[in-house]
């Protein structure tokens, strides 16, 4: 009896309490309802989509101008080392690029020299007149082919048995080695019948290399290399063979004296070293 | 004092220490990362003799399971030979007698010097069960890390190729 009593009157005291309650238990179901991962994601799929599409049409717009100041920024407060950081690899390059036209030239003037007749001579002498000719002279004079190295190595073991330099910077003993395992490597890989490694080219560089029987002889030189000059030099080289490597056996000669006979070959072929 | 340049030339499968050894030799240096060689790399230096300054330039070549497969041209000229084989892996001195045969055809008497390497990573008891699988017996048992044997190898060859 007293609890039904107590009953009626909680329902009658705290009616408006439980109504409340069971209000606020639905807006915190709806509310949880709405802040699910799953209802989250479905409305912020569509934002971001929009907005990633919004960057990938203007990215050139919003990143290019900021992207330009800062290298503009860059280039001008480190303009020494951002030609520092260019400059090896521009500068071979060009280099490279001059080089290589400058060999195009002179191969090509050389043929039309061939092809000539007398009265294009004529032409080219009355041409000379008004500079043209001085200014191709000048710029194969910039380019001049230098022998840097020489070497005389054995043919077999890749040892050297002379050498001539103008700079004395490298290591001709491993230099020797090196050039023998990678022309013992061509040679071995290619197996052409007769067929000999008589030329490597690195960066403005061009290793020359005249094959005798037991020896071989490597003129390491700079500059523009046309045909005309490779193959005097080979010839020269092959000279050399000739005269000292032939009867190098017989002599017996230390490397001190076949470096001396070469020294004064590579001069007789080229004066001005 | 006479000076004269000798051809040495390491064989051995790949990752035995070639390199290591060189390099423990010529610079004194060792490093723990593995870098394998291409081809060959040549390297050189001055051993003294009393009377004699010997120039060694020293060929390592790359690795190969089978020493046939190195390029002959390699071997040519060839004053003297350092075969190395890790003593921790036993297929890298399995067929040393077959190898020692090929080389010595190719070049007949030509020095040659057995060096097993990575002697470091042994312990005694280890390293006693290791040597009596060998097919035959070896000189020197060097380590590049620690430098154990290692100037020894290059002299007592130095000494062979120059009959000292």
């Amino acid at each position: 009896m007293e609890d039904e009593i107590l009953q009626q009157l909680k329902s009658i005291f705290l009616e408006e309490e439980t109504q409340k309650r069971t209000l606020l238990e639905k807006e915190v179901k709806i509310l949880q309802n709405e802040i699910s991962p799953e209802q989250i994601s479905l409305r912020l799929e569509p934002i971001v989509n929009q907005k990633v599409d919004e960057i990938k049409s203007n990215m050139s717009a919003l990143s290019g101008e900021a992207l330009g100041v800062a290298i503009r920024t860059q280039i001008q407060n480190n303009k020494e080392d951002i030609i520092d950081a260019l400059y090896p690899i521009m500068g071979n390059l060009i280099q490279k690029f001059i080089q290589a036209e400058l060999e195009k030239l002179a191969d090509n003037i050389n043929k039309q020299i061939d092809d000539t007749l007398s009265w294009q001579s004529i032409k080219r002498e009355f041409l000379g007149l008004f500079g043209i000719k001085q200014n191709n002279q000048l710029m194969t004079a910039a380019m001049k082919p230098q022998i840097e190295e020489g070497m005389v190595i054995y043919q077999n073991s890749g040892l050297l048995i002379g050498h001539y330099t103008s700079k004395g910077t490298l290591d001709q003993d491993m230099i020797a080695g090196m050039l023998t395992a990678i022309k013992s490597f061509v040679e071995d890989a290619f197996q052409q019948k007769g067929g000999n490694l008589d030329m490597i080219q690195y960066g403005t560089l061009k290793i020359i290399i005249q094959n005798s029987y037991k020896y071989y002889t490597v003129a390491i030189v700079s500059g523009a290399v046309d045909t005309n000059y490779k193959l005097k030099l080979l010839r020269y080289l092959d000279l050399f063979a000739e005269r000292h490597l032939s009867k190098l056996q017989e002599e017996n000669l230390s490397e001190g004296a076949v470096s001396v006979l070469l020294d004064k070959h590579i001069k007789e072929f080229d004066p001005n070293l | 004092m006479q000076s004269i340049s000798k051809k040495v030339v390491l064989v051995g499968n790949f990752g035995v220490g070639k390199t290591s050894l060189t390099r423990r030799f010529v610079f004194q240096k060792f490093a723990d990362e593995y870098l394998t060689t291409l081809g060959v790399k040549i390297d050189k230096k001055i051993m003294n003799l009393p009377d004699l300054e010997v120039n060694l330039i020293i060929w390592d070549i790359a690795g190969e399971v089978s020493q046939t497969k190195v390029p002959k041209s390699y071997y040519l000229g060839a004053n003297g030979i350092i075969y190395v084989f890790d003593l921790t892996r036993p297929s890298t001195f399995k067929h040393i007698s077959e190898d020692l045969d090929y080389i010595k055809q190719l070049l007949p008497n030509v020095p040659y010097i057995l060096a097993g390497n990575k002697k470091d990573l042994l312990s005694e008891e280890e390293l006693k069960r290791t040597i009596s699988e060998f097919p035959i017996p070896c000189e020197y048992l060097t380590s590049a890390k620690t430098g154990e044997c290692v100037e020894e190898i290059f002299q007592d060859l130095t000494k062979k190729m120059t009959n000292r």
